[in-house]
């Protein structure tokens, strides 16, 4: 017994839903969702904005996800788990009428599609990166060298700046999010290119 | 150097932080190195991102850390099992493990663990209980969903369901059954159903743009409010205000569910520019398709009553206040107080205080000071 549970710890998230799709055990979504649990609760924290509520979600969530991974073909857990769980905190807002918006339905826990986005960067030169970093806005670029290449922290980064903690964590979510873009684009446009000679 | 190392970072989009990592780094207790390290994984997770905001800003790193070890369904102990393993002792190892393992004593931490799953995971019948709900309420709100639609023409072109950039273009929202998502134009003056489709997208042209967009940040500051979306309009009041984050890549589009909001937002934002027949116009046109809007039957109620023009602005106050109790209730009649007031009508004006005080409402104090 002691020997399944060392083993059950090892396995990856994949294959603890195979089993549980196989054995229909709850002993491996439990070992599955306590990897993430502080992770939905935290998350259920930021939209319903108090304790008891999100506990009882992370409850919710942990019911719904035995019910769904039954069937449910998942290839990136705690990606679709984030994707289930803010779906969950929306309906939970809906129902106690605290957020007004168009009904919508529960079909949109498909994983999200950042696969493509992942491969073109898996592509990128570093040297077309590192150029790309230079085209970023000033404030973005510090900040990005200094967290990504000089491997400093937040709390770091603002006591050699002038950016308080809170600017140098957006000036990294937003460069980050640009470079990514530009190498996007990049990549299209080579990809474009490319089709244009050949053609 | 370390410039592939970059990459991988910007590549790291599944490393999730752990309930201990977390804990230590809002708790302030790491080294430098150790929180950049934690700072990276943040930085490369939405849900790690998103979960550290919501313990930092709305809860305690003690109960997250509570939660965390709740749902622990092993605890293994994995410094006694590396040791076994590292000196390969093969079968012999693994016979000698299983049998220590199954002596008491050898690790309480174990015991517990067992004892701990035991007691928190569901029992079946409410585990059924549960599930059975959830499935029933979600087939109930598609029978409903599917009642409620009706499919008046399907036009070919992706382009018409980008949100209007000015006030004669349609706005337009999008719902999702199983099967397709459909984009719905609200403004169109045609009534009878609660929303009217203008355009049916299958999933294949459309879900993974709007399923893409709906996965970037919609709001940065939280939905749910405790408070009602009034207050980012009162002085001294709490703020709120969502934030749209539309992805650069396609600048006309926004995430779904936010474009509802999105036309809110814009006559919110006529009210507070004074552009107050441009506000009526949005809430105005809202409601002619949505009559029981309680929002947009709260803001034209609140444009009239900044326009002077209390008794109209009475009529849509009370209905904001009727359709939905928990949300508009304690605005709406807070307003209607100063309707009252100012039309001279000094016993409505204190009767609607008292519900206030009564209910505790967050305006309870401002409104007695009103009447008295």
């Amino acid at each position: 017994m002691k020997l399944f549970k060392t083993h059950i710890s090892k396995l990856s998230d994949i294959e603890l839903i195979k089993a549980y799709q196989k054995e229909n055990a709850q002993k491996f979504t439990a070992e599955l969702f306590s990897r993430y649990a502080h992770l939905v609760f935290g998350v259920s924290l930021k939209y319903l904005k108090s304790e008891p509520e999100a506990k009882d979600l992370t409850q919710n969530v942990y019911t719904v996800i035995q019910k769904k991974l039954k069937t449910h073909e998942v290839t990136n857990f705690s990606s679709w788990l984030h994707q289930l769980t803010k779906n969950e905190c929306l309906m939970e807002l809906r129902r106690n009428k605290r957020i007004e918006l168009v009904p919508l339905t529960e079909n949109n826990l498909e994983e999200e599609d950042s696969h493509i986005d992942e491969k073109i960067l898996l592509e990128t030169k570093i040297e077309t990166l590192l150029k790309e970093l230079e085209n970023l806005k000033p404030a973005q670029k510090e900040c990005m060298k200094l967290f990504y290449l000089k491997k400093m922290s937040y709390r770091e980064i603002t006591s050699s700046t002038p950016y308080s903690e809170k600017e140098v964590k957006s000036y990294i979510q937003n460069g980050k999010r640009n470079l990514k873009n530009q190498l996007i684009h990049h990549a299209e446009f080579r990809t474009e290119e490319r089709a244009t000679r050949s053609a | 150097m370390q410039n592939s190392e970059l990459k991988n970072e910007l590549l790291g989009a599944h490393k999730e932080v752990s309930a201990k990592e977390l804990k230590d780094y809002l708790d302030g207790n790491l080294s430098n190195s150790k929180a950049r390290a934690v700072e990276a994984k943040l930085n490369s997770s939405d849900f790690s991102s998103d979960a550290a905001d919501g313990i930092k800003t709305y809860g305690t790193v003690a109960s997250a850390a509570a939660i965390s070890h709740k749902y622990a369904s092993s605890t293994l102990n994995t410094p006694l099992l590396l040791t076994f393993s590292s000196v390969s002792l093969g079968i012999l190892g693994v016979w000698a493990f299983m049998h220590f393992s199954n002596e008491e004593g050898i690790s309480s931490e174990n015991n517990f663990a067992e004892t701990t799953q035991e007691q928190t995971t569901l029992t079946p019948t409410a585990e059924d209980k549960k599930a059975s709900y959830v499935e029933e309420e979600l087939n109930e709100k598609q029978e409903k969903a599917g009642k409620t639609l009706q499919i008046i023409n399907i036009p070919e072109t992706p382009e018409a369901n980008k949100i209007g950039a000015q006030e004669s273009d349609p706005i337009l929202f999008s719902i999702e059954t199983e099967h397709e998502i459909f984009t719905l134009n609200p403004l169109e003056k045609k009534k009878g159903k609660l929303f009217q489709i203008s355009e049916k997208a299958t999933l294949k042209t459309q879900s993974a743009r709007i399923r893409h967009y709906r996965n970037y940040k919609l709001v940065d500051q939280g939905i749910g409010i405790d408070e009602s979306l009034l207050h980012p309009i009162i002085e001294g009041t709490p703020a709120f205000k969502e934030t749209i984050v539309i992805n650069p890549k396609y600048p006309g589009w926004v995430p779904a569910d936010s474009i509802y909001r999105v036309s809110i937002n814009e006559g919110i934002d006529w009210i507070i520019s004074k552009d107050y027949a441009k506000a009526k116009m949005r809430f105005k046109r809202l409601l002619e398709n949505t009559p029981k809007d309680l929002s947009s039957s709260f803001y034209l109620g609140y444009t009239y009553y900044l326009e002077g023009k209390h008794e109209q602005a009475l009529t849509y106050l009370q209905m904001a206040e009727i359709h939905v109790i928990q949300t508009f209730d304690h605005d709406a009649r807070f307003l209607e107080i100063k309707c009252y007031l100012n039309l001279g009508r000094d016993e409505d004006a204190l009767k609607e205080a008292l519900y206030l005080k009564n209910a505790d409402s967050f305006y309870a104090e401002k409104a007695m000071e009103l009447v008295e």
